[in-house]
């Protein structure tokens, strides 16, 4: 017996209909990553604030623009462990997908995908939304290390991580009283304002996007399961892996 | 990326963010921890617990490491974390099964490839032509509901079965009754997807019943004015089946009266004396077959998902090939007869009419069993698989051996030609088809007249005893001819039944009665030939284009033997009834619809040869 999806050729012509074309939008500084996937797709990567002090939050974002057709990826978003710490839990990804996002030695991977026969994103997409809490003084790089991208039909694309337009810096200024809290909620104290760095506590998923579920009456599972996006809050995941190259 | 998914705590900027420690063999219960943490619970995420067979197996199934034979988000989270290891890592025995394009380490393309295999879409749903796995799929994403659904096919019945549609001669006059309990079922059936995800792939999808099925929300007409008021107790057997499946049985189709015909004549709710028929909806001047003329026609105009027909002496295929379906005339002894309004039980089956091979095979999983109310049954103990979907291979005809009777394929020029197509079509899929020289006793075989001569008399009232409603005033086949609310061109073929005695019976349908001692013999026949042969299948066409093809018909009601007909192809121009279907049919041994199945699912594949009605498109 062979392994094969029973055919739903009607129902995929629709969808392919449905997706239509997308309007190449120029972003400067941006990378083209994917001739497979996004035939003019440009990834670039953000951090916001620019410049904080210890203890504040630095949210890091990976978008996409130009997407015709991206089911899944995975990136490998780099961070100065001694400067920057990732929040656990509040990594979000496009909404009606699954999606992980685990943080380890400077390094958070995520992984997100369609589910099942859903049809890949198009447009302009943000990728992952991840908050990093300031540690100490000094100038964070945050990079995109690695990562590829996936289409509906399985043809996976290396990302080319070499553009600038992949890599962001955050001046990180004073060591001041606030900065002993803020060092304190990074230990697992507890952070309220950044939606707490302790993985025990790390608190709901998040998602976010332009392909939220459309049934109106969809029960909270069905919603639930549509974003399914288990970040690792309680750490147990996170924990299990380690990069190796 | 390589990684190892080792035991290891995880420390970010010199702050251990979790300090626990984990092994991978654990990854499963702890995402599913997370995922209960958060709130999440259902289709992807759920292990439906309710599910008694694995669900189209093997693609969606054979993947799942956390389990509940299906693909979930909880194995997504597995792979996730998983991501990374490789043949020397410690996990890979347990999780190399997802490193489907074998390259030895897990990445994102096979956790893609995983993530296809959850029954989810919250892409753009059409009903049209929708097949239950696209219902799933949307229902799962929450884009459908089956409230939706069901009042989306209910929105087309009111537009399109009883009244002429722009370019048609008449209406398709498909359906006798609606069922007003439907969206409360599909609400139901809603409920149990918040509860406990996708319980089976019938769950909240629309089913339309030949309105000789008993259903305790509707009434069982038989298709005949004289049993209006036949509200039974209690459903068939084989409704109890798909109702327990969660399926929401949405309405009664027409049928030709006490399913006699081919024609699809029948009386219901008529003034006595006349009568109405079934259209095809490819053609609204052309008849849609019969006896389950109108299950043909609503499921081929998607007024429903699927439908369900019986099959006396042709009466699931005939429709079915009129209208490009695929139709299940199962072994008899499969699905239980008990609460279907009989015709002739020696040769009675109940069986799904779809739109395609899938649906069908669905289906059919949730109507089989043993009943102690239809003793035949017990003749398919330990011969039923455990789901009929995991047949559905396209390469299924690979390496088959197919067997057919030139004198079957007939002489009509376009079902000559379309039959030479699927032969070669066949041949293409690494199947090898033989014509075989008729054996002798074959003559006997197809020359076997119906049952439903001698039997109808008997079986009815079996069925009056036991099940016709308290308020049905016509209780015999001589107070139903007192009505005068019947067919009533068929008056004699009803006189005549009516003085049947039961001598005549027993010397026909009795245990040593001719016509069971024929029966018997043709499937010993047929069988042998298939063992001699080292056949799969006898293929044949089920009719020509609006008309049947010499007996064809007989030779799985007369030997007891399955079928299953599957569309293949349109008759030209030049031909008889240009733009007609015609279907292939495969015959097979006894309970093996597995088999047929599979083959009759890699022919579907490699043709496509189902057309939608242009009549019934979406509705605007």
């Amino acid at each position: 017996m062979s392994h094969h999806p029973p055919a739903r050729i009607p129902r995929l012509l629709l969808a392919a209909l449905s997706i239509g074309v997308v309007a190449f939008v120029p972003l400067g500084g941006a990378v083209p990553a994917s001739a497979a996937v996004v035939p003019d797709d440009t990834l670039v990567l953000t951090a916001e604030p620019a410049s904080v002090s210890v203890g504040d939050t630095v949210t890091v974002t990976v978008s996409a623009t130009g997407l015709t057709d991206l089911y899944a990826y995975d990136l490998d978003v780099a961070a100065d462990p001694e400067l920057l710490a990732f929040v656990a839990g509040s990594g979000t990804t496009p909404a009606g997908g699954f999606g992980s996002a685990t943080g380890e030695a400077g390094t958070v991977s995520v992984i997100a995908t369609r589910l099942g026969t859903s049809p890949g994103l198009v447009g302009d997409q943000t990728l992952v939304t991840l908050s990093f809490t300031a540690l100490t003084a000094g100038t964070a790089e945050i990079s995109l290390a690695a990562g590829s991208l996936v289409d509906s039909a399985g043809a996976a694309t290396p990302i080319d991580t070499s553009d600038e337009s992949l890599t962001a810096a955050v001046e990180i200024t004073g060591v001041d009283d606030a900065g002993a809290d803020a060092q304190g909620a990074a230990d697992g104290a507890g952070n309220a304002g950044s939606g707490g760095t302790d993985g025990s506590t790390g608190g709901a998923p998040t998602s976010s996007g332009s392909l939220a579920i459309t049934g109106a009456d969809a029960a909270p599972w069905l919603i639930a399961a549509g974003i399914a996006v288990i970040f690792a809050a309680a750490g147990a995941i996170l924990a299990m892996r380690r990069r190796t190259r | 990326m390589t990684r190892n998914a080792r035991t290891l705590d995880l420390t970010i900027g010199g702050n251990t963010v979790k300090s626990t420690t984990i092994r991978l063999t654990s990854v499963a219960a702890a995402s599913v921890a997370i995922v209960a943490a958060s709130g999440v619970s259902g289709a992807a995420a759920s292990a439906a617990s309710a599910t008694t067979a694995p669900i189209l197996a093997p693609y969606y199934t054979q993947l799942d490491v956390t389990g509940d034979d299906r693909v979930t988000a909880e194995d997504l989270a597995v792979a996730a974390a998983a991501i990374g290891i490789t043949e020397t890592s410690s996990e890979w025995a347990s999780l190399s099964i997802l490193n489907t394009d074998a390259d030895g380490e897990l990445t994102i393309s096979d956790l893609t490839d995983l993530s296809h295999r959850i029954i989810y879409d919250d892409g753009p749903f059409e009903l049209v032509e929708a097949s239950v796995l696209d219902m799933q799929a949307a229902m799962n994403a929450g884009v459908e509901t089956s409230v939706s659904i069901t009042q989306e096919y209910l929105d087309r019945i009111a537009a399109y079965d009883r009244v002429t549609v722009a370019g048609a001669s008449r209406p398709l006059n498909s359906v006798i009754t609606v069922n007003d309990t439907a969206l409360d079922a599909a609400a139901a059936a809603d409920a149990v997807r918040a509860n406990q995800g996708m319980t089976t792939m019938l769950l909240g999808v629309p089913i339309a019943l030949k309105d000789n099925y008993d259903t305790v929300d509707m009434v069982t007409t038989g298709g005949c004015g004289c049993w209006n008021e036949n509200q039974t107790d209690t459903d068939a057997a084989m409704v109890d089946g798909l109702r327990a499946d969660g399926a929401v049985i949405i309405a009664k189709t027409s049928l030709d009266e006490f399913a006699y015909g081919f024609v699809s004549e029948f009386s219901s709710f008529q003034a006595p004396g006349s009568t109405l028929l079934v259209a095809s909806p490819y053609d609204t001047s052309r008849t849609a077959g019969g006896s389950s003329g109108g299950t043909g026609a609503a499921i081929s105009a998607n007024l429903a998902a699927i439908g369900f027909g019986t099959d006396t002496g042709g009466s699931i295929r005939v429709p079915s090939s009129y209208n490009r379906l695929v139709g299940i005339r199962p072994t008899v002894g499969l699905a239980s007869r008990d609460g279907i309004i009989p015709l002739a039980l020696s040769q009675d089956t109940g069986g799904p009419m779809a739109r395609s091979v899938l649906d069908a095979a669905v289906a059919l999983d949730a109507v089989v069993g043993v009943d102690d109310a239809d003793p035949v049954t017990a003749r398919q103990t330990g011969r039923v698989p455990e789901s009929y979907t995991e047949y559905l291979d396209p390469a299924a005809l690979a390496g088959a051996r197919i067997g057919y009777i030139g004198s079957m394929v007939g002489s009509d020029p376009g079902t000559v030609r379309l039959f030479g197509q699927a032969t070669a079509a066949l041949a293409a899929q690494g199947a090898t088809v033989v014509e075989v020289t008729p054996p002798q006793g074959l003559a006997a075989v197809l020359g076997e007249g119906s049952g439903s001569t001698n039997e109808f008399l008997h079986d009815l009232n079996g069925y009056i005893a036991t099940h016709l409603g308290a308020d049905v005033e016509p209780r015999t086949l001589s107070d139903i001819l007192a009505t005068g609310n019947y067919v009533t061109s068929r008056q004699s073929v009803y006189v005549a039944r009516n003085n049947v005695t039961e001598e005549t019976y027993q010397g026909w349908a009795g245990p040593s009665g001719s016509h069971t001692i024929q029966l018997a013999a043709g499937k010993d026949l047929v069988t042998q030939l298939m063992d001699d042969l080292d056949l799969d299948a006898l293929i044949y066409p089920s009719t020509n284009a609006y008309g049947t093809q010499g007996t064809n018909m007989r030779l799985s009601p007369n030997t007891g033997m399955p079928a299953v007909t599957v569309p293949m192809g349109q008759t030209a121009q030049g031909e008889t009834a240009p733009g007609s279907g015609v279907n292939l049919e495969f015959l097979g041994r006894d309970f093996d619809e597995g088999m047929l199945l599979g083959l009759a699912y890699s022919f579907e594949q490699a043709t496509h040869a189902r057309t939608s009605p242009s009549l019934f498109g979406p509705l605007g």
